[in-house]
């Protein structure tokens, strides 16, 4: 089965969520805001990509003895290397920034309105 | 008789046993991690896998904060099992292998990924032992 990744910049890094798990993305305060399957909220500067079947690798001994937020492993995409997010446990790094919430303009793009 | 790779790290030159060493290239391009340790660089691409990227002089506690002016990046594998995990230590320069007899490493003052010390170039290097570092961190 194959899956569909959305790609997330902000602040310069690359995030990879998986596009079962994306229920919501609106553009939001020049970014975007992305509500996921769990109810939990993301803020991104924007859409690097989408993804099919990213080859995820599990996080090793030494990633995880210097970096201690959840994922759910690594990837590469377009040559520079991305953290697919466990949607039920987003990086701190993506949190919704303050006052973003709630304040989402017109819908871009809905996963649910493209199935 | 053990063969090390002696890699110079700012002031300090360190010892990576040659096992562990899969290759060395120019520097790689790493991004940041937000949150990260200060040890670890960020993530880089390497044979087209994800590659965790370490700065070695932090990593043996002698300073750092030599963003960017790092030359080489070591491609190291921990442990001998396949597939082994590797991972990439940022540094000033490769300089050549070196045969150090096990006695001739002494305990000095361990800490985190420094498995002893022992005399090379006539210098002091710090022997490093990824494997064993990170079975402890």
């Amino acid at each position: 089965m194959s899956v569909d990744y959305l790609l997330l910049r902000r602040d310069g890094g690359l995030w990879a969520a998986a596009g079962e798990s994306v229920r919501d993305v609106r553009s939001s305060n020049g970014g975007v805001h992305l509500q996921l399957a769990g109810g939990s909220v993301l803020d991104a500067d924007e859409v690097a990509g989408v993804a099919r079947d990213l080859a995820v690798h599990a996080c090793g001994a030494v990633l995880r003895a210097c970096w201690h937020e959840p994922a759910r492993g690594l990837a590469i995409y377009a040559g520079e290397p991305c953290v697919v997010i466990d949607p039920a446990s987003p990086p701190r790094a993506l949190a919704p920034r303050p006052g973003a919430a709630g304040v989402a303009a017109p819908p871009t793009l809905s996963t649910e309105e493209k199935a | 008789m053990n063969r090390f790779l002696l890699v110079r790290a700012g002031d300090a030159l360190c010892a990576l046993p040659l096992h562990q060493v899969r290759r060395v290239v120019r520097a790689l391009v790493v991004h940041a991690l937000p949150g990260a340790s200060a040890e670890l660089l960020g993530l880089a691409e390497f044979a087209g896998e994800p590659l965790p990227v370490l700065e070695l002089a932090r990593l043996i506690g002698s300073g750092g904060d030599t963003a960017g002016a790092s030359s080489v990046t070591v491609v190291a594998r921990l442990g001998r099992a396949e597939p082994a995990e590797i991972v990439g230590l940022q540094a000033d320069e490769a300089l050549e292998i070196v045969e150090l007899p096990a006695a001739t490493v002494t305990a000095g003052s361990l800490r985190g990924v420094m498995a002893g010390e022992a005399l090379a170039l006539g210098r002091r290097v710090s022997v490093l032992d990824l494997a064993a570092w990170t079975a402890t961190a």
